[in-house]
């Protein structure tokens, strides 16, 4: 899947007492009010203190082959992550490694599905900050640590879901191209079926013992088929990257097996809960602004 | 890849999906131990390298933190996750008894350990609740109860803090430590003033026993009944589970059969299933010990002394090495083996020890291992067995002829 596909998130953050814009765009993350992070981070290599924009950066990059993003993240809408306490982050940068300052969300409308939290509202301004749950979980405060993930998994405006789309990619493709050491298969696999599972159990309202989820090779075409009722589902890695990712996994009540990004569309090839088959086909417009997405489904 | 189980399953795949079973089941509210037991179990039988397997046990319990009603690590496992040097065999302590000065028969002070990091007199009072009333049985009481000034006959004079704790009955047991040693040849300790001429013993012998070793997986789980109180029924048993799912354990191995029969009484062990002796109360007094185990699979033992009393007997120890997986409720992976404590004496009782008020230590943890049933007053010589999966140590203890005035 392209990671162009998802639509752009931006996150503000508190950076040497001003607010920094961290972008995401087509798999990259970037630091728009810095003009050389490379070279901060180069300084910062021979004793200084990186600000809090470049070091972000630089985890994000450490981060997107991090198999560990895999068991930290969300599972989806149903496993909702904690936002962070605003008062952890006080206005004014960084208190330490790891710790990013003031973070606030001014991201792009995230797709459902995918997202373990959002805005409840548009950030009015700096001093706002407020998450909804989509468990209906509480909102609490979670402490500091010195794990560098957890404080990107802790970042807002729909940047951890960013990195859990690129990390996915990452390994689809390390997949594919046959680049995927042994030792990576058990969290490979692990991070695949727990998702599908997720995604099944919310759909069908079965629960994991009736379900059995098995990865396949690259390339496989995925089935799903229900035995002596169990639920049996056969997909490759990269379903995540192509259908988890992007919020596909559920379309017009029907559960995704699999897509397929071609010019101006998306097509899907989707069950229902009788587990019969159908294609859907998404147009895509022309323009992002302007154009508008047209759902299609195939008889 | 399947994850379903129609062959044995990987043993890092089936520990992923038990941090997945626990991670998003939905009664998850507190930090548990699930993972770092079965860690700990796949470690232990040699299917699963330590370092795969901790970093798994730690980024779900990170995950877990991430997550609306987890919590906080812990500083333990930051502390942990440092890097600790190799543990190493202890050296035997030098214990001493102290000639009873107290006039008072309320309290007492029967022994002295003189180690080369800090020098510690053992305390026991069952008397008055009143402090000024205790500290007037010290000539010099300045800073009782929280510490008194300790001296040796070098004239050398450290502060000694108290540590310890009260019984329910109002009294109170525990020592005063310095944080420096005093000499390790001094003839008496003064404590607050108050003089105790010291008696130093020979220590005990010390033995090492080779047990009967049947599968890795067999012998895991014999030493964790013996040595763990809350050992689940094997049907209902996640570390048995596991064994079973990765083939470590096969379904018809007799060591399930004898789980069962044992489930929940803690008393198996095939080195140590002797018949448990002891009816009365039994008799009152301090042996000095002051030996030292070797290390064991990771584990060694230091004992000081041991006391007993009418509805047991206490062994004062400091146990160093592993065996710490789920003392904090944590996840922590650690397959060495924490000590199974037993005892047999030349009357035929054996006894079985359990940890009480300890304090941990990165390396270990001290305080008193419990035994029950009471000492039997005629036994002259009792084997104290601190027992890992494959080895144990003997500890062979002349006990004195008792008195009969209690």
């Amino acid at each position: 899947m392209s990671l162009g596909l998802l639509p752009p998130a931006t996150a503000l953050i508190g950076c040497h007492a001003e607010r920094h814009r961290l972008r995401w765009e087509s798999g990259r993350l970037q630091a728009l009010d810095h003009d050389d992070v490379d070279g901060e981070l180069a300084l910062s290599a021979l004793g200084g203190e990186p600000t809090p924009c470049a070091q972000i950066l630089a985890n994000w990059r450490k981060a997107q082959d991090d198999l560990r993003v895999f068991v930290l993240a969300s599972r989806g809408a149903a496993d909702p992550l904690t936002p962070p306490a605003p008062e952890q982050f006080p206005p004014g940068g960084m208190t330490g490694p790891g710790n990013f300052g003031s973070l606030l969300a001014a991201g792009a409308p995230q797709p459902a599905g995918l997202f373990a939290y959002a805005p409840l509202r548009p950030p009015a301004g700096f001093s706002s900050f407020a998450y909804a749950t989509s468990g209906g979980g509480s909102v609490g405060s979670v402490e500091p640590a010195p794990d560098p993930l957890f404080a990107l998994l802790q970042l807002p405006g729909g940047l951890p879901d960013r990195l859990v789309a690129t990390v996915a990619t990452t390994w689809a493709q390390r997949l594919a191209d046959g680049a995927a050491p042994q030792s990576a298969t058990a969290a490979l696999t692990v991070a695949l079926v727990s998702r599908i599972r997720l995604a099944l159990q919310g759909w069908l309202g079965e629960n994991a013992a009736t379900m059995d989820v098995v990865m396949l090779a690259p390339g496989s075409v995925p089935t799903i088929e229900r035995a002596a009722g169990v639920v049996r589902v056969e997909l490759p890695f990269s379903w995540l990257a192509d259908v988890w990712v992007p919020g596909l996994t559920h379309v017009l009540g029907r559960f995704t097996l699999a897509s397929r990004a071609s010019e101006g569309s998306i097509e899907l090839d989707t069950v229902g809960t009788g587990l019969d088959h159908r294609p859907v086909t998404i147009a895509l417009g022309d323009e992002p602004a302007g154009g508008s997405d047209v759902l299609r489904p195939e008889p | 890849m399947s994850v379903t189980p129609s062959a044995f399953i990987d043993p890092e795949l089936y520990l992923r999906l038990e941090g997945e079973r626990t991670l998003l089941a939905a009664e998850r509210t507190q930090p548990n131990g699930v993972l770092g037991a079965i860690g700990s179990a796949l470690v232990a039988v040699g299917i699963l390298p330590l370092g795969v397997a901790s970093v798994i046990a730690d980024d779900y319990a990170l995950a877990s933190e991430l997550r609306p009603g987890g919590h906080p690590g812990f500083p333990f496992r930051g502390l942990r996750q440092a890097s600790l040097p190799a543990v190493t065999a202890p050296m035997p302590p030098v214990v001493a008894s102290c000639e009873r000065v107290d006039p008072h028969t309320d309290g007492n002070i029967p022994y002295a350990v003189l180690d080369d990091s800090s020098t510690e007199l053992a305390v026991t009072y069952d008397g008055s609740q009143d402090w000024q009333v205790v500290a007037q049985r010290f000539p010099n009481p300045a800073g009782f109860p929280q510490s008194l000034q300790m001296t040796d006959d070098t004239g050398q004079s450290l502060p000694a803090h108290f540590s310890g704790g009260g019984g329910g009955n109002g009294g109170w047991a525990g020592r005063f430590e310095t944080q420096a040693p005093l000499s390790q040849h001094t003839r008496w300790l003064e404590l607050g003033g108050m003089r105790l001429n010291l008696t130093r013993t020979s220590p005990p012998p010390v033995r090492v026993e080779q047990l009967d070793a049947t599968s890795p997986a067999a012998d895991f789980l014999r030493h964790r009944a013996a040595s763990d109180d809350h050992v689940p029924p094997p049907d209902a048993d996640p570390v048995v589970a596991a064994l079973l799912a990765t083939g470590a354990l096969g379904v018809d191995d007799p060591v399930l059969v004898e789980l069962g029969h044992f489930a929940g009484s803690a008393q198996f062990h095939p080195a140590i299933s002797l018949p448990f002796s002891g009816l009365g109360r039994g008799p009152i007094g301090t042996v000095m010990l002051g030996a030292a185990t070797p290390l064991l699979e990771g584990n060694a033992a230091v004992v000081y002394a041991l006391t007993s009393a009418p509805d047991g007997f206490r062994v004062d120890t400091f146990e160093v090495g592993g065996g710490s997986s789920g003392h904090f409720g944590l996840q922590d992976v650690d397959p060495t083996p924490a000590f199974a404590w037993r005892a047999r004496d030349d009357r035929g009782g054996s006894y079985r020890g359990r940890w009480q008020g300890w304090s941990g230590a990165l390396h270990g943890r001290r305080g008193d291992v419990h035994f029950t049933p009471p000492l039997d007053p005629d036994a002259r010589s009792l084997l104290l067995t601190p027992t890992a999966r494959i080895s144990r140590a003997v500890i062979e203890i002349t006990l004195p002829k008792w008195s009969t005035e209690q």
